[in-house]
């Protein structure tokens, strides 16, 4: 168990068998609460993540590796210009939200921090409402009536 | 033992070495003796860590906090948020709404754990596709995946309709909006300086492309109209923008998939984001923004309105709007700074009795704040749980001073320089306050009944006592009951008091606690009188200005040797802020 080589097997939702050294799983709050049940003989089983595809989990994975091992705390631009140079193919967007869904599953903090401070910077960078919304997709539902002025 | 050291925290700014020490050495006797007072909350930030630096540094860079919250960059927010996010590694304070999502976080993850536990005991064996049907009875995660799966058919037909037209950089959101956003922000430079940020590759680095605050975009209303009015010169990618703009009756036309397809925005992506990640999103923008927000979409609403997002507010200097105020405290803010605001009427739409609602503050500074007694006596109506309360300035009536009284967990009252207390208002106060132990009743024009009220009733748990500004109203007398209620008092501030004579010096001279004292301008006290107090072994710090000259200052500072002499102006008694700091109030942090 102190065989610093141990990987965890780890299966995505598209079946795939990903095996990844068990330091950088312990950044995973999920599977190192599972691993620390102790159910686990070696290497035999398997974890499933149905919610984590092949793509997310290597990402995921070039994360922790950047991050590195140890619990040290990274302030907010560190943890922002770590995302640009781990995962520079974020200009998609549409990652961003899987892989803070795979962070929010996984509960890998320090990457749930960065990508939620990415998306929040997008929304601080929009002009205005419209923008909001044609940037995110989101339909205006409110009636007149649930609209708020400012405060000061 | 930690809830001594936190109090002396309050002292830290006046840069009192023996507070920070008196941890060590204070035995335990003596906080078994102060038992209620004790439960304090050890949520303090340390006002001297470095994160609080760093505060201070911006701030006197005129960064950020002069401003408002609309006005931070994500620069700002940025470095805000690591100094913010290393000091909840220094302090004791927990971040509340942090703490809040990652409850239903773990909670979700416990339930995830124990079917988890129960069933791999049993079938480790087997194949894991029982193992995944117990995962997928977790219905959030199947919505996930429904959404996921949506999510990539949709994306696919994107690519296909899209095709080899743009490359998927130059579609992408934070890509295209570069441009327009770019030529917006920024109000003096002219577009081909603009246009050079969009080609960029590091779009995270918008704190180093941008120049901050100034030309940060905010969604004002000229911003906005200087958006439309620049509809008219799209550029060409941008044109199912513009049509995206026009009002929503069209808005709806756009929805189809096959129009969706062409835009990168068309997939709704707060879709796929369960409510506690979208808080998490929410937790970085200014409150300004979010408020915004809030008129969105109606799922924003919601979210937006979350109390873990509204734990502090720092409304300093700015001037409410009516009915504002309501709002704020209606968000279940807890830690609330309205310094110098200026409140608007009506502050409040409901009557102070019967309290509708009760808010959720416990810090509320008002100093010097402007607003009106029905204003301020519906708001501490509505207030049962304040722990720490500034009035400093502020005028009182005996109806504000009952809905005062009732918060029985109060535990730092600034009145300073506030009008309307009488006798009667001051012992109900003192009567109802058991559990006080910081009290500024300084300038505040007493009479001589009232402080006899003050003496009298004062709990036993007060350990600072500001009563400075008393003249002729205070008596020896007083100070000696005082001492007979309070015995255990470590700061005592009785400066300007000029009726006190050297009696009060003998019976100050029983306090066996006493570790700062003002006697400052008490001219019936002669100086030789001072060196008496060399005998109490505890008093570290004593304040008599306005009562010596130079040399007999010198002659003193010789026959005082461990005393420290005229070291603190200003006292810091039950004050939210000392000295320069405005980012927190009693050593909490007043934004997220």
């Amino acid at each position: 168990m102190a065989d610093t080589q141990k990987l965890v097997s780890l299966r995505t939702c598209d079946n795939v068998l990903h095996k990844v050294p068990e330091h950088l799983t312990l950044q995973m709050r999920t599977i190192r609460n599972l691993l620390s049940c102790k159910i686990f003989s070696d290497t035999d089983t398997v974890i499933p993540l149905p919610n984590v595809s092949s793509q997310m989990l290597e990402f995921v994975i070039k994360w922790c590796e950047a991050i590195g091992p140890g619990d040290k705390a990274l302030g907010s631009m560190q943890l922002s210009t770590l995302l640009t140079a781990t995962l520079p193919d974020l200009e998609e967007s549409e990652l961003v939200y899987d892989l803070m869904k795979a962070a929010n599953y996984l509960e890998i903090e320090s990457l749930l921090e960065a990508t939620t401070q990415h998306v929040a910077d997008e929304i601080n960078n929009c002009n205005s409402l419209e923008s909001v919304c044609e940037l995110f997709g989101l339909e205006n539902d409110i009636g007149p009536d649930d609209e708020e002025g400012e405060w000061w | 033992m930690s809830s001594r050291k936190h109090r002396t925290d309050e002292n830290i700014e006046n840069l009192c070495p023996t507070t920070r020490k008196r941890c060590s050495s204070r035995n335990s006797a003596v906080i078994g003796t102060v038992g209620t007072s004790a439960s304090k909350t050890s949520r303090y930030e340390h006002p001297s860590s470095p994160s609080a630096l760093t505060f201070e540094a911006l701030e006197e860079l005129g960064i950020g906090m002069l401003d408002s919250e609309e006005s931070s960059s994500s620069a700002l927010s940025a470095i805000a948020l690591a100094v913010s996010a290393t000091s909840d590694e220094n302090s004791n304070e927990l971040t509340p709404h942090v703490n809040a999502t990652r409850m239903s976080h773990q909670q979700q993850r416990l339930s995830l754990n124990t079917t988890a536990d129960t069933t791999l005991d049993s079938s480790v064996n087997t194949n894991n596709n029982t193992v995944v049907e117990v995962f997928s009875e977790d219905a959030q995660q199947r919505l996930l995946r429904q959404s996921a799966e949506k999510l990539h058919a949709l994306s696919q037909a994107k690519r296909v309709a899209l095709g080899s037209e743009c490359s998927s950089n130059s579609n992408s959101p934070t890509k295209r909006t570069r441009n327009p956003l770019a030529t917006v922000t920024c109000n003096n430079q002219s577009e081909p300086v603009a246009t050079a940020f969009a080609p960029s590759p590091s779009i995270q680095h918008q704190q180093q492309q941008q120049p901050p605050l100034s030309l940060q975009p905010s969604t004002s209303k000229q911003a906005l109209q200087r958006q439309q009015s620049r509809q008219q010169t799209q550029k060409p990618q941008s044109q199912p923008q513009t049509s995206r703009m026009e009002p929503s009756d069209n808005f709806f036309i756009y929805r189809t998939t096959a129009m969706s397809a062409h835009l990168n925005s068309g997939v709704n992506y707060f879709d796929k984001l369960s409510d506690e990640i979208v808080l998490n999103i929410f937790k970085w923008l200014p409150k300004k923004t979010l408020l915004r927000l809030a008129t969105v979409c109606r799922r924003f609403y919601c979210l937006a309105r979350d109390e873990t997002l509204w734990t502090r507010m720092d409304l300093g200097l700015r001037t409410l709007c009516p009915h504002a105020l309501e709002q704020v405290v209606r968000r279940g803010v807890v830690v609330l700074r309205l310094a110098q605001a200026d409140i608007q009427e009506p502050a409040f739409t409901c009557p102070p009795s019967p309290p509708s609602f009760n808010t959720r503050l416990q810090y509320l500074d008002l100093s010097l704040a402007s607003i009106s007694l029905n204003s301020l006596h519906i708001l501490l109506a509505h207030c049962r749980q304040l722990k720490k309360l500034s009035l400093e300035h502020a005028e009182l009536n005996d109806e504000i001073c009952f809905e005062i009284a009732q918060n029985k967990s109060l535990e730092a009252l600034n009145l300073s320089m506030s009008t309307g207390l009488n006798a009667k208002s001051v012992g109900m106060l003192m009567e109802s306050l058991t559990n006080l132990s910081s009290l500024n009743i300084s300038w505040t024009n007493l009479s001589a009944d009232a402080i006899t009220a003050l003496v009298v009733h004062i709990t036993p748990n007060v350990i600072r006592l500001n009563v400075a500004g008393c003249r002729r109203v205070l008596f020896d007398n007083h100070v000696v009951i005082l001492q007979k209620r309070c015995p255990q008092l470590l700061e005592l501030d009785l400066s300007d008091c000029n009726s006190l004579t050297p009696c009060a010096l003998k019976a100050i001279m029983k306090f066996k606690m006493l570790e700062y004292l003002s006697v400052s301008r008490c001219y019936l006290i002669p100086v030789n009188n001072f060196i008496e107090l060399n005998a109490m072994p505890s008093l570290t710090y004593l304040d008599i200005f306005g009562v010596l000259t130079e040399s007999a200052m010198e002659v003193l500072e010789k026959q005082m040797p461990k005393m420290g002499i005229n070291k603190f102006i200003h006292s810091s008694v039950a004050r939210p802020t000392v000295g320069t700091r405005r980012t927190s109030i009693w050593g909490l942090r007043t934004r997220d």
